[in-house]
């Protein structure tokens, strides 16, 4: 059959309809489908949403969720590789040159102390009774100084002192 | 949404071709009634905004529920059981000058290889194109182009092609 005699073929077929359903059928049908309208326009008029602030719809929370867990995935095991690398690059640290040698303590290897008396005089004063007494006075520098050879600190603090002491005068 | 007026011309327009269909896919009369309405109700829930569905998605269900029947035995034994009366109802459109013309393509239609017959009846008088054809009878459109063809080489030579030709 060339095309031709398809195409007219064709035609002959479709001048024959379907038969025209029954009576029965078709209202059935029709008041069917009738019913599902009338049915889905009162859920329509019922489900109709008020109004509402912006709310996260089901995608975009899927979308969410999704970034999420994959940022998760990698930055759990991110996180452990960067811990473990952390710790061995911490365990191979030259020794004193960490950052924990700051809060170490100097470990003074040398600890020089002195004592310095800068001035030294007498003063006689009189007690409310009317009685004199003489008071020997000496100004004192101490000096503490403490290295820390291995680290090349040197500590040193230097505190006057004064020393006054009573004196009987029958010493003399 | 759809109003009711475009639901009424909807199965007016749609509902032949459907229980064409219906009746070649089910044995039984009032089987066929139930598949078309069944479908018909189905497909119409599945649309969002309650638009009447499209002839190949009512298609599709109508065969798919089709198959689902025929794998009930109840339902099987009672459509070997009303067999008998299957021919009783006419396919086609039977007015007085068409009546030997439809009667000889329904025998003709009913000798047919069940793949063809699905094809033509969706591409004839469903009014479906290959892709729709596809879509509602999972095939591929290459598969449903060369059935048709075949399906019309068929059809007509079950018709007798010396008295279709004369009759043209």
């Amino acid at each position: 059959m060339n095309d031709n005699e398809l195409e007219r073929f064709e035609a002959h077929l479709r001048s024959v309809g379907p038969a025209r359903p029954p009576a029965g059928f078709l209202e059935r049908l029709k008041s069917e489908t009738m019913a599902l309208v009338a049915e889905r326009r009162a859920q329509t008029a019922i489900a109709a949403p008020p109004a509402q602030p912006e709310r996260t719809t089901a995608p975009e929370l899927f979308a969410w969720s999704s970034w999420l867990s994959l940022v998760l995935r990698w930055l759990v095991p991110a996180t452990a590789v960067l811990v473990v690398g952390g710790i061995i690059w911490r365990a191979n640290l030259p020794v004193g040159r960490g950052p924990e040698t700051a809060g170490t303590p100097v470990r003074a290897d040398d600890v020089r102390i002195d004592q310095q008396l800068v001035s030294t005089f007498d003063t006689v004063e009189l007690l409310p009774s009317g009685e004199p007494v003489r008071f020997r006075c000496r100004e004192w520098m101490d000096e503490v100084v403490l290295r820390d050879s291995r680290r090349g600190v040197e500590v040193a603090r230097r505190v006057p002192r004064v020393d006054v002491t009573p004196v009987p005068f029958e010493t003399y | 949404m759809a109003k009711q007026t475009d639901w009424e011309r909807w199965v007016l327009d749609h509902a032949p071709g459907l229980l064409l269909f219906a009746r070649q896919q089910s044995r039984c009369e009032a089987d066929a009634q139930d598949l078309v309405q069944e479908a018909v109700v189905e497909a119409w829930q599945r649309q969002a905004d309650g638009a009447p569905p499209p002839p190949a998605l009512v298609f599709a269900t109508i065969r798919r529920r089709a198959v689902d029947w025929g794998r009930s035995q109840d339902r099987r034994a009672a459509r070997e059981a009303a067999a008998h009366a299957e021919t009783s109802e006419c396919w086609f459109d039977s007015s007085i000058e068409d009546r030997d013309r439809s009667r000889l393509i329904q025998e003709a239609m009913a000798k047919l290889h069940e793949n063809y017959r699905e094809v033509v009846t969706l591409k004839t008088w469903g009014g479906l194109t290959f892709a729709e054809i596809a879509g509602a009878l999972e095939i591929p459109a290459n598969t449903a182009a060369s059935r048709y063809r075949y399906g019309l080489e068929e059809l007509r030579k079950a018709m007798g092609s010396k008295r279709f030709i004369e009759s043209l």
